[in-house]
């Protein structure tokens, strides 16, 4: 059985930190704040957070202040332009100096692979990966989790289409793994032929025989009817080779990859469509306004996640 | 054809069992090169009793064999056994075994692993899961096999 007091004090580096009965424990948290945000309002007074943001956000970096903030908690402001990393101090010595003014929990996120565990490793306050380079981003694929139970009540047994940029987004990576941990669950992957999920991850899935198949981004329309949930990313065009030819290449697989409000007919009443957004080309605003679009209430939930990971990580009322 | 097992050494090492063709990188583990004094034996393609199979086997005199030296043994030739000899008798035999972490040995193969940023000078530490034979980084979890790795002099 898991219990508050058993996130007290630790960090939270990649979603595998936590076993599936603590991942539904802070997904069932989050959604007792989410009901009853005033009983929460005071619970970080005098307790500050470290958000230290080494790369532009505005979504995830807001919504970890937001969080705070309305949990009664301080944010200590940091600008990486303003701070002595412009003059070349090392990471190692920035996060001691942090350290130095008593945060109770920091929240990173830093252009490089394993930057949030090598500072977990320095410091000895909780820290919250908010994204290390192209690798994990844990907050992102819990409030996916909980927009799925937001939807339909349950994470097993969803089948989910997930279109795009499969190879190199991590958002898909990370949440069709763990999705693969709740029994049921169905995969379509849909993608240009180019940017297909790693095949260390399919292999993962077969040897757990989990049900899935992969298509071209032609079938998106198609593969959606019988579907719970589309989960849609971008196609970034910086994954391309860098002149004409990757232009060309961006342009014709881009210009595929679509969806509008007419592709969406003949679906399961409760069909949800998700994208961790920012979007460019491929969801039509036509959609913003049909039963389907999910991905603003999707944001929106990372409130509820990270308002339950702050208060479960520096021990609540304590 | 009777193999006749390369040349007697009185104080040294003798590694022997190593995978076929890797002998040559476990002398340049070692340090071995023309400069060395001291009987140096490499041979490769002997037959084992055992099975068949074909092994390398290394003999140096008057050299010791540091911790490091023993991890990177064990990661290019996981069945090698290192025999310790002193006044012409082994005083001491061993199978190398790669050790559960790896710091500072070998490097993390993700190019964007805060490990591999020179400047913020991070040590790399690898792990290694016996049963699965697989290593993976400590700071950006990178799975990855023993073909992957760089070593670190």
């Amino acid at each position: 059985m898991v219990k508050e007091q058993d996130f007290y004090g630790r960090d939270l580096i990649s979603i595998k930190d936590f076993s599936l009965d603590e991942v539904n424990y802070v997904l069932d948290f989050a959604r007792k704040i989410s009901k009853n945000p005033k009983k929460f309002r005071d619970s970080m007074n005098y307790k500050m957070m470290a958000p230290l943001f080494f790369e532009k956000s505005t979504r995830t970096s807001g919504s970890f202040q937001a969080a705070m903030i309305k949990m009664g908690g301080n944010v200590f402001d940091f600008d990486p332009d303003l701070s002595s990393l412009s003059k070349g101090e090392r990471l190692g010595d920035t996060l001691k100096m942090i350290e130095g003014y008593e945060p109770d929990l920091v929240v990173i996120r830093h252009p490089e692979d394993g930057s949030a565990k090598f500072a977990a490793d320095v410091l000895s306050v909780p820290l919250i990966n908010a994204g290390d380079g192209k690798n994990q981003h844990p907050t992102q694929t819990l409030l996916d989790l909980y927009t799925i139970l937001d939807i339909k009540e349950e994470i097993s047994n969803t089948k989910i289409v997930m279109a795009g940029d499969l190879k190199l987004g991590r958002t898909v990576h990370s949440l069709a793994e763990s999705m693969s941990n709740y029994s049921g669950c169905k995969f379509v992957f849909v993608s240009p032929s180019s940017l297909k999920m790693p095949k260390n991850l399919l292999d993962k899935l077969n040897k757990r025989s989990i049900n899935f198949y992969q298509k071209g981004l032609e079938d998106l329309e198609s593969v959606i009817k019988d579907a719970d949930i589309l989960y849609m990313t971008r196609i970034q065009r910086e994954r391309f080779p860098k002149g004409l030819e990757g232009e060309e290449e961006y342009k014709n697989i881009s210009k595929n990859y679509n969806l509008n409000e007419s592709m969406l007919k003949n679906l399961k009443p409760n069909f949800k469509i998700m994208h961790p957004l920012p979007r460019v080309s491929e969801l039509s605003q036509d959609v913003d306004n049909t039963k389907y679009a999910y991905y603003f209430q999707q944001a929106k939930n990372g409130l509820h996640v990270r308002k339950a990971l702050i208060y479960l990580l520096t021990g609540g009322m304590k | 054809m009777k193999d006749q097992i390369i040349g007697y050494i009185e104080s040294g090492i003798v590694i022997d069992h190593i995978s076929r063709g890797k002998v040559w990188k476990i002398a340049e583990i070692l340090g071995v090169d023309r400069q060395t004094k001291g009987r140096i034996s490499l041979g490769d393609g002997y037959e084992t009793k055992k099975n068949g199979e074909v092994k390398g086997v290394i003999k140096i005199e008057g050299i010791n064999l540091s911790n490091k030296q023993l991890n990177l043994i064990a990661l290019v030739a996981e069945n090698a056994t290192v025999n310790l000899v002193k006044n012409g008798k082994i005083e001491k035999k061993f199978q190398v075994e790669i050790p559960r972490l790896l710091e500072n040995i070998v490097s993390c193969p993700n190019f964007g692993c805060i490990s591999n940023n020179s400047y913020e000078q991070v040590y790399s530490k690898i792990n290694y899961n016996l049963n699965k034979k697989i290593f993976s980084c400590f700071y950006c979890i990178e799975e990855f096999n023993g073909n992957d790795l760089k070593f670190v002099y």
